[in-house]
């Protein structure tokens, strides 16, 4: 969050799994991170399958920062 | 056999006072056991045989209002005490060792491990926590049984109850295990129970002691942590041997699953992996393992006595950790089915 408000674009990535914790949190900090989801677990993969989730993740990049750049 | 006792003046207000004064209950407050209450508890086991043998050390045997009782003071509700029942049916089987168990200097306490379909019903966790706080159905079952074994049983800390230390686990220590995650068939039906059949398993069991593995992404590397952990010169399993139980966290599980792994051949493994290497016992250690009648194979120690003394199953929630839960060594894993009303 110290990123964003220097304005660098700074997503935060968490799995799905994660999710819920991620606003609650967010929501007592009073702070609304942008987030990447991907699907859980990250830990525990093998190389294919890390892959995978290194393209949701790729692919949910771009529109956060057209988003940030204000021309979504 | 267990008396019906009238204490005349107790309100809900005295009654926790009252009851620690008699040496009834765990420290914590209990539910007061009034006839009511006892009653509607029973209700709940209308049609099923309530008969109990003498639980030791004292050899008293259970009255139905004393077995209630003690589920009501737990604070079970009423449908919580089928499953109180198969615990202590389970318990009460001669190769549980009670006696032995109740008057050891070890922290063991009766771990209670339920399957099928009434987790779901009680809402016994299995996922995230379930070792924990939170959950009103395994704190109550699981401290039902240790009740009844201390009041009953006679199995008072510092006079029959001789724990070195005891253990947290001796307040309560049940969960279910997480059979909607598990790649592996459920444990009770491993166990010969017919699938969607609701079982419990009891063993005297230590609390369990975590795997931490977020950086292996092979079966092969999540083995070597699992077995470096359960390889402790410390254990009874190494000595007096018995069953111990691996609760694989989901992810372990299915990362283990990915490479190949089955349950039992995950037991095979661990049996010729977790090992103590004889340097790291002491001298005087190794003389007394002896005399219990127990050598090293070639350079190392086993864990207990085969790889059938390895209990496996899932449970827990996101994350990367496991469990190693040793036993006493003089137990057994008994294996009960819940009881169903007519």
């Amino acid at each position: 969050m110290e990123l964003e408000k220097r304005g660098v674009v700074a997503p935060l990535l968490v799995t799905s799994t994660f999710l819920p914790l991620v606003e609650a949190q967010a929501k007592a900090r009073r702070v609304s991170p942008r987030v990447v989801v991907v699907p859980h677990p990250v830990g525990g993969l093998n190389e294919q399958e890390l892959a995978e989730r290194i393209e949701v993740a790729a692919g949910a990049l771009l529109p956060l920062a057209d988003e940030a750049r204000g021309s979504a | 056999m267990t008396e019906v006792i009238d204490l005349p003046g107790v309100t809900e207000e005295n009654w926790h006072e009252v009851a620690w004064e008699r040496g009834w209950g765990d420290g914590l407050p209990t539910v007061p056991p009034t006839p009511e209450r006892v009653a509607a508890a029973l209700a709940a086991l209308d049609g099923i045989d309530l008969e109990l043998g003498p639980v030791p050390p004292s050899g008293l045997v259970p009255t139905r209002e004393s077995f209630a009782a003690n589920a009501v003071m737990a604070g079970c509700r009423p449908a919580d005490l089928p499953v109180v029942l198969a615990a202590v049916r389970a318990l009460l089987a001669p190769e549980y060792n009670l006696h032995g168990v109740l008057a050891t200097t070890h922290p063991c306490a009766p771990l209670v491990i339920v399957n099928g379909p009434v987790r779901t019903s009680l809402g016994v966790n299995s996922g995230t926590n379930c070792f924990g706080q939170g959950t009103r159905a395994n704190a109550v079952i699981g401290r039902a049984v240790q009740l009844l074994t201390t009041h009953v049983g006679g199995a008072r800390p510092g006079s029959m109850d001789r724990s070195t230390q005891g253990g947290p686990a001796k307040y309560t220590w049940c969960f279910g295990e997480n059979e909607e995650e598990s790649p592996f068939e459920p444990f009770s039906v491993r166990r010969g129970f017919a699938p969607g059949e609701s079982t419990v398993t009891v063993a005297a069991c230590e609390g369990p002691h975590n795997i931490n593995d977020h950086g292996s992404t092979t079966g092969e590397g999540l083995l070597m942590t699992i077995a470096g952990t359960m390889a402790q010169t410390g254990s009874n399993n190494l000595y007096v041997k018995g069953p111990h139980f691996l609760v694989l966290g989901p992810e372990h599980a299915a990362t283990l699953h990915r490479d190949g792994w089955t349950a039992e051949a995950l037991r095979e493994r661990l049996w010729e992996q977790a090992r103590v290497p004889v340097a790291k016992v002491s001298e005087e250690n190794q003389r007394q393992f002896e005399d219990w009648g127990v050598k090293p194979d070639g350079e190392f120690y086993p864990v207990s006595t085969g790889p059938d003394m390895l209990h496996i199953l899932v449970a827990g929630g996101a994350g990367k950790h496991s469990a190693w839960i040793p036993s006493f060594g003089a137990t057994a894993a008994v294996t009960r089915p819940v009881p169903v009303r007519p």
